[in-house]
């Protein structure tokens, strides 16, 4: 077997932007699906008891189906009801979605594992709910989840990938493009899984850094 | 010696999810041609007919493998008083399974290519296919009457990834909305909902899985866009075989034999004919 990288690197810049997609994408679900979770685990502590099984109701319905299947049905199942979004709309929403509910189990297990004591000082001192959540709570369970929390952000981050199912142009969907014009396939690909992995080192060490800096995590970053 | 090759392919073919030019490059030197003399002294041809390409290959109600394909080798191997053997191929598989000796001929309409012909040998032309514009008659953002309505930032095109039409929509219709999703299922339901207006792709590939979506009003253009030519593939080297299925094809032709099995499963006749060529 005779392998070609002279025949593939000129692809690298469509490749690094693909990446630069990739990477954006992970990131706007990220954030957003952290909001979903803090709201969702915030309820499953604090809400009322309906409110609590539609929190359950999503949480299960999310992490029990792929998540493939999750934005198939966003993709093409929507368009049926007169909903038709555009090929990002429908991977972002449902990368969303699928990460908020995630989030959502993986804060949970930080509310319960708050020291019900400091909480009541908190009451002691005259603190505000909200200043509650601020100043005790939030510290907690940053600290506390940010090993989950990155790799949750690493997994998304390598779950990007499957946009190309949807023709949404990221890092695989070029890969696939270009394979398809110079069957060297196995160029192409080791090339791409280098990316993503430059990727996701990146990632590896930005978290370590962003946690050590404004949490004083000390959790090992690979 | 043949099994351990092939096994050697398929890992390989799995690991990296190979396209079949890319598997067949890596393999051209290992398998030996199986000669003509092989066939002749077993009586025996075996035929590789891909059945996920209807209607060239199609599973018929007992299961079996039948199709436009099957019709052509069960003639040839007619002709030259043999026994047909159909295998079952794919299209990432059909050149290794070539390579590998497990098949002394392919069908599937794989396209003469450049970058194929490096790998194995082609027969004269078997068929054609041509490539169309396919639409709907309404529902479109603007109304798609010739090739030349799609250069238009307006006009939202869809493709399966890697189809020929891709490089002709980039050379003429750059302007267009192009989405790139991964098979043909996906494809039609885009169109279908409207996430497009038309998509460019060679005729023989959308026949059937227009008729599965039947309430959309599908159109296709008169105007044939090329033309991509198709002969039955040997391995690389075998010219004893390629030799003789030429002289049978040239039969073939003349007789009528191939125009009737293509209406029989397309329903209409080749877009682009063959011409009957004595020379070769």
């Amino acid at each position: 077997m005779q392998l070609q990288y002279g025949q593939v690197v000129g692809y690298i810049p469509d490749f690094l932007t693909g990446a630069a997609i990739a990477l954006g994408l992970a990131f706007v679900a990220f954030a957003l699906g952290m909001i979903i979770g803090l709201t969702g685990a915030s309820i499953n502590a604090y809400g009322p008891r309906p409110a609590r099984l539609v929190i359950r109701a999503y949480v299960s319905f999310f992490t029990n189906t792929p998540q493939l299947v999750q934005i198939f049905f966003l993709f093409f199942a929507l368009p049926e009801f007169g909903i038709l979004l555009a090929p990002i709309q429908a991977v972002l929403i449902g990368m969303t979605l699928n990460a908020g509910a995630y989030l959502t189990e993986i804060q949970r297990a930080g509310f319960q594992s708050l020291p019900k004591a400091e909480i009541e000082a908190a009451e002691t001192l005259g603190f505000t709910r909200l200043q509650t959540i601020r100043h005790v709570i939030a510290p907690h369970i940053v600290k506390a989840l940010y090993p989950s929390l990155s790799n949750q952000y690493i997994i998304m981050t390598l779950g990007t990938s499957m946009a190309a199912i949807f023709g949404v142009e990221e890092l695989t969907a070029r890969a696939l493009n270009a394979n398809a014009i110079s069957f060297r396939s196995i160029e192409i690909f080791t090339m791409t899984a280098g990316i993503y992995i430059v990727l996701t080192i990146v990632a590896s060490a930005l978290l370590y850094g962003l946690g050590r800096g404004l949490f004083r995590v000390t959790a090992r970053a690979f | 010696m043949t099994d351990n090759i092939y096994q050697h392919i398929s890992r390989r073919s799995l690991v990296a999810g190979l396209a079949a030019g890319a598997a067949a490059s890596t393999m051209g030197m290992d398998a030996l041609a199986k000669p003509l003399a092989e066939v002749l002294s077993t009586k025996k041809l075996r035929a590789g007919i891909n059945p996920t390409l209807p209607p060239f290959g199609v599973f018929n109600a007992q299961n079996q493998i039948d199709g436009f394909d099957a019709d052509i080798a069960r003639e040839i191997a007619r002709l030259m008083k043999v026994e047909l053997e159909i295998v079952q191929v794919g299209s990432p598989d059909r050149i290794p399974f070539l390579q590998a000796d497990r098949i002394d001929i392919v069908l599937g309409a794989i396209t003469r290519t450049v970058e194929r012909a490096l790998v194995i040998d082609y027969t004269v032309p078997l068929h054609t296919q041509s490539v169309v514009v396919l639409t709907k008659g309404s529902g479109t953002a603007v109304p798609i009457n010739k090739p030349s309505d799609l250069a238009n930032a307006q006009v939202k095109l869809v493709q399966v990834r890697g189809t020929v039409g891709i490089p002709w929509i980039q050379a003429n219709a750059p302007q267009a909305q192009l989405t790139l999703l991964d098979n043909y299922p996906d494809t039609f339901r885009a169109l279908q909902q409207g996430r497009a207006d038309a998509m460019v792709d060679v005729l023989e590939s959308v026949v059937v899985p227009m008729k599965n979506f039947p309430g959309v009003p599908w159109k296709v253009l008169d105007d044939v866009l090329a033309s991509t030519w198709v002969g039955i593939g040997v391995q690389k080297g075998n010219t004893t075989l390629k030799d003789v299925l030429n002289v049978v094809l040239f039969e073939m032709h003349k007789s009528g034999f191939v125009a009737t099995a293509w209406e029989k499963w397309f329903g209409v006749p080749m877009k682009t004919p063959v011409p009957v060529n004595p020379m070769f």
